[in-house]
C-alpha cells in the first residue's frame, strides 16, 4: 500500500467506492491517504 | 317260728292218756313232745328246754316222783314247772310228797280238759315271762358293761385333756355364751398374772384389748391381750365352741406370740436390710451394665468408624505379611480400584499377580529392601486390574504388625485421575497460549489480507482480466479471512468487554438471523422459551455468545435433513440458565464425538475445524459449560449453561 503512487492510491479509492468493495478496504485506503495528506483530493472530487 | 313255739313234755306210760292230753293241748304255740317212760322223759329233758312238763305218777320202772326228783337235780331243769297227773287216791301224803319232790301242781284224773288247758297256759305264760326277764337281765348286764367301758375311756380322755390343758404353753379359757369365764388352765396365771379366783366369773373381754365376741370361731386371729398390770402383748387367738348339755360354751386358746413377733420383726428387718442391700447391688449392677453397654456402644461406634475410615478411604489399602506374598486384607476402595467383584476374589492372591509385568522387577526390589528393614519412599508403578485394565498408581508401604505377624500396610493411590487431570491442564494451558497467539497473529494478518483482497478485486475490474486465477485468488483469500475471523474470536475478551446481555433478546436475534438459512435448507427453527426466563440477564460479550449460538445452529442445520426441525429451549438449573439446541438429524458417531472440540478437527469439506473449539473456549471464558449428547440416527443436543446475573 505504501509503495503505491499517490495517483494510483486515489484512483484505487474511487474505484473501490465505485465497485462497492469491502468497507475495511476502503477504510485502509482512506487511512493511507490521510497519512500522505491527500485527503483533500477525495473530498474535492466527492 | 320255732322261737315262738314253747316245748311241752307229756310223760305217760299209756298211749291213750298221751293222746287225750295231746287232744286237749293241741295249739300252734305249743310243740307237744310225748314220752312213754320216765327214762325217755329224762332223755328229752337233757336234749331240750321245756316250759311245762306233764307227768304221770304211776309208771313202770321209774315212777313219776323219781323222775321228777332226777329232773330237779339238774341245774338246767330245776325250775321247770311240773304238773303231776294222777289217778291215785288222793291222800294228803301223796300230794305233799309230790310237792316235795318238785311238783308245782296236781291234777287228778279224770281231769277237766279246760282246767288243764288253763293251768298249762298259766304256766306257759309264767315261763315266757321268766324267759323275758332273763333276756332283759342279759341286756342290762351288757349295757352296764358298755357304760362302764365308756366311762373308763372318758376318764382316760379327761385325764389326758387335763394333762394337755395343764401342761399347755397356751392359755385356755372356757367361757359361756355371755362371756363369763367358767374355767381356765394354769398357764393363764403365768401369762396374765391373774389367779383363778380373781378371774373366774368375770367377763372374758377383760383379757383383751378388743372384744372377742366378734371373732369367728375356728380361726386363728392375731390380737392384743392385757395383763393384770395393764401391760399389753401380742397374742394369737383360737376360739372353738362346744355344746355341753344344751349349753353352748366356748374354748379360747391364747398363745403369747411376743417372741414370735419379735423374731418375726427381727427377720423382717433382716429381710429388709438384705433387700436393701440387694437392691443397692442390683442398682450398682444396672449402673455397671449401663456403663458397659455405653462402652460397648462407643467401642462399636469407634470400631465402625475406623472400619468405615479404612473401607471407604480414598486410597486403596492392602495388607500382606512380610513372609508371604499373598494379600491378607483389602478394603472396599481397593476392590473398586482393582475392578474386582468381591474381597474374596482378591484376598489370597499374590501381590505380584496385580503388578504390571514391566514393573515386576521394581516391585521385587522394593520388597527386598523392605525385608532388609530399609524404609522406602512412595513410588509409582503400574498395576493390572482383575479385568486386565492397567492403572497408574502411587504406592506407599508402611511395615506394621497385623494379627501378631510382621506385615506390610500398602497404600495405593490411584494416579489415573491425577494423570488425566494433569494432561487436561497441560492441554488447556497449551490451548490458551495457542489461542492467544493465533488471535494475535490473526489480528496482524487482517489488514494485509484486506488490502490483498481489495487490490485483487481492483485488478480484476481495472484490467478486466477474464482469467479464473483472480476468482481462485479471491476465494482463497476469503477462506483465509474466515479462518482469521474465527481465530480472532479465540482472543480472551478483556474485562471491559463484558456487559449485561438479555439472553432472551439474544436468542431472538440469532433465531431471526438464522431462520433464513434454515428455510433455505427446508428446516424450521422452533423456540420453546420459558416465559419466566425472558427477563434473565447474563454478563458477557454479546457478539461472542451470538457467534457461539450461530455456530451451533449452523452445525445443526447441516446435520438435519429436509423437513427437520431444530428446537431451541431454555430452562433454569439452580443459578444457571440452560440453552439447549436439539436437532433430529443424523447424529454423531461415538468415534467422532470424542474428537469434537479438538483444533482443526472437522468432518466438513470446507470446515476450518475451529468452530466448536472456539465456541467452547468462549463459553468457558463466560464461566459456563458446554455439553454435547448425541445418538446416531436420532439427533444431537447441544447444551450451553451460563450463570444468571439477575432476573
Amino acid at each position: 500500500m505504501r509503495k503505491l503512487s499517490d495517483d494510483l492510491l486515489v484512483e484505487s479509492y474511487f474505484k473501490a467506492k465505485e465497485l462497492n468493495l469491502s468497507k475495511d478496504f476502503i477504510r485502509l485506503i482512506e487511512t493511507e491517504l490521510h497519512r500522505r495528506s491527500l485527503a483533500h483530493k477525495i473530498k474535492v472530487s466527492s | 317260728m320255732e322261737s315262738t313255739q314253747v316245748n311241752i313234755l307229756m310223760v305217760d306210760d299209756r298211749p291213750e292218756n298221751l293222746l287225750a292230753l295231746e287232744a286237749v293241748l293241741t295249739s300252734p304255740q305249743y310243740r307237744l313232745i310225748k314220752a312213754n317212760s320216765g327214762i325217755e322223759a329224762l332223755k328229752w329233758v337233757l336234749k331240750e328246754e321245756f316250759a311245762v312238763i306233764l307227768m304221770d305218777v304211776q309208771m313202770p320202772l321209774l315212777n313219776g316222783f323219781e323222775t321228777v326228783k332226777m329232773i330237779r337235780e339238774r341245774e338246767k331243769s330245776k325250775d321247770v314247772p311240773i304238773i303231776f297227773i294222777t289217778a291215785l287216791s288222793q291222800t294228803v301224803e301223796n300230794v305233799l310228797y309230790g310237792y316235795s319232790v318238785g311238783a308245782i301242781d296236781y291234777i287228778i284224773k279224770p281231769f277237766d280238759p279246760i282246767v288243764l288247758k288253763c293251768k298249762v297256759e298259766g304256766f306257759i305264760s309264767m315261763y315266757l315271762q321268766k324267759k323275758l326277764i332273763l333276756e332283759q337281765k342279759d341286756l342290762i348286764a351288757s349295757r352296764t358293761k358298755e357304760l362302764e367301758d365308756v366311762y373308763t375311756e372318758l376318764k382316760k380322755k379327761e385325764a389326758m385333756s387335763r394333762a394337755i390343758g395343764e401342761t399347755s404353753i397356751d392359755s385356755i379359757v372356757f367361757f359361756s355364751e355371755d362371756g363369763t369365764i367358767l374355767s381356765l388352765n394354769p398357764t393363764v396365771k403365768g401369762m396374765f398374772g391373774y389367779s383363778n379366783d380373781e378371774i373366774i366369773g368375770k367377763n372374758v373381754d377383760m383379757l383383751f384389748e378388743l372384744s372377742i365376741t366378734d371373732i369367728p370361731t375356728k380361726a386363728n386371729v392375731e390380737s392384743t391381750a392385757i395383763r393384770k398390770n395393764k401391760s399389753t402383748f401380742p397374742i394369737e387367738l383360737h376360739i372353738a365352741d362346744a355344746e355341753v348339755e344344751h349349753e353352748k360354751i366356748f374354748v379360747c386358746t391364747i398363745r403369747d406370740i411376743t417372741e414370735r413377733k419379735h423374731y418375726f420383726e427381727m427377720l423382717e428387718s433382716l429381710v429388709k436390710e438384705r433387700t436393701l442391700e440387694l437392691s443397692k447391688t442390683n442398682r450398682n449392677l444396672h449402673k455397671e451394665i449401663d456403663e458397659k453397654k455405653a462402652t460397648m456402644k462407643q467401642l462399636y461406634e469407634s470400631e465402625e468408624k475406623y472400619r468405615q475410615l479404612v473401607e471407604n478411604s480414598p486410597e486403596a489399602i492392602i495388607v500382606r505379611t512380610v513372609s508371604s506374598e499373598n494379600i491378607s486384607f483389602i478394603n472396599d476402595t481397593g476392590v473398586k480400584l482393582l475392578k474386582g467383584n468381591s474381597k474374596e476374589e482378591l484376598i489370597g492372591k499374590s501381590m505380584f499377580e496385580i503388578v504390571h509385568p514391566s514393573d515386576q522387577g521394581k516391585a521385587r526390589n522394593v520388597y527386598n529392601q523392605l525385608a532388609r528393614g530399609e524404609s522406602i519412599l512412595p513410588y509409582e508403578e503400574k498395576l493390572v486390574c482383575v479385568n486386565g485394565d492397567v492403572i497408574d498408581v502411587q504406592i506407599k508401604i508402611i511395615p506394621f504388625v497385623y494379627e501378631g505377624k510382621a506385615s506390610l500396610h500398602i497404600v495405593i493411590r490411584d494416579m489415573t485421575e491425577v494423570k488425566r487431570n494433569e494432561e487436561f491442564i497441560q492441554q488447556s494451558e497449551k490451548l490458551n497460549v495457542v489461542g492467544e497467539l493465533a488471535a494475535g497473529i490473526a489480528h496482524e494478518i487482517r489488514n494485509p489480507l484486506t488490502s490483498l483482497k481489495g487490490f485483487t478485486q481492483l485488478l480484476e475490474y481495472k484490467y478486466s482480466t477474464d482469467s479464473d486465477y483472480v476468482n481462485i485468488m479471491i476465494q482463497e483469500i476469503d477462506r483465509i479471512n474466515t479462518i482469521v475471523s474465527e481465530l480472532l474470536l479465540l482472543a480472551k475478551p478483556g474485562h471491559d468487554d463484558f456487559r449485561e446481555v438479555s439472553l432472551d433478546q439474544l436468542i431472538q436475534n440469532v433465531t431471526t438471523l438464522m431462520s433464513a438459512q434454515a428455510n433455505l435448507h427446508g428446516i424450521t427453527l422452533q423456540q420453546k422459551v420459558d416465559r419466566n426466563l425472558s427477563s434473565v440477564m447474563i454478563k458477557g460479550v454479546e457478539n461472542k455468545i451470538k457467534q457461539v449460538f450461530i455456530n451451533i445452529i449452523k452445525n445443526a442445520i447441516e446435520a438435519s435433513v429436509v423437513g427437520g426441525s431444530i428446537v431451541i429451549e431454555t430452562m433454569r438449573k439452580c443459578d444457571y440458565i440452560v440453552i439447549s439446541f436439539t436437532d433430529s438429524g443424523v447424529g454423531i458417531p461415538e468415534s467422532i464425538l470424542q474428537n469434537i472440540g479438538k483444533p482443526f478437527f472437522t468432518t466438513k469439506p470446507t470446515g476450518t475445524g475451529l468452530g466448536v473449539m472456539v465456541s467452547k473456549s468462549i463459553i468457558e471464558s463466560h464461566d459456563g459449560e458446554w455439553n454435547i449428547r448425541s445418538k446416531e440416527g436420532e439427533g444431537t443436543t447441544v447444551e450451553v449453561q451460563l450463570p444468571i446475573l439477575k432476573e
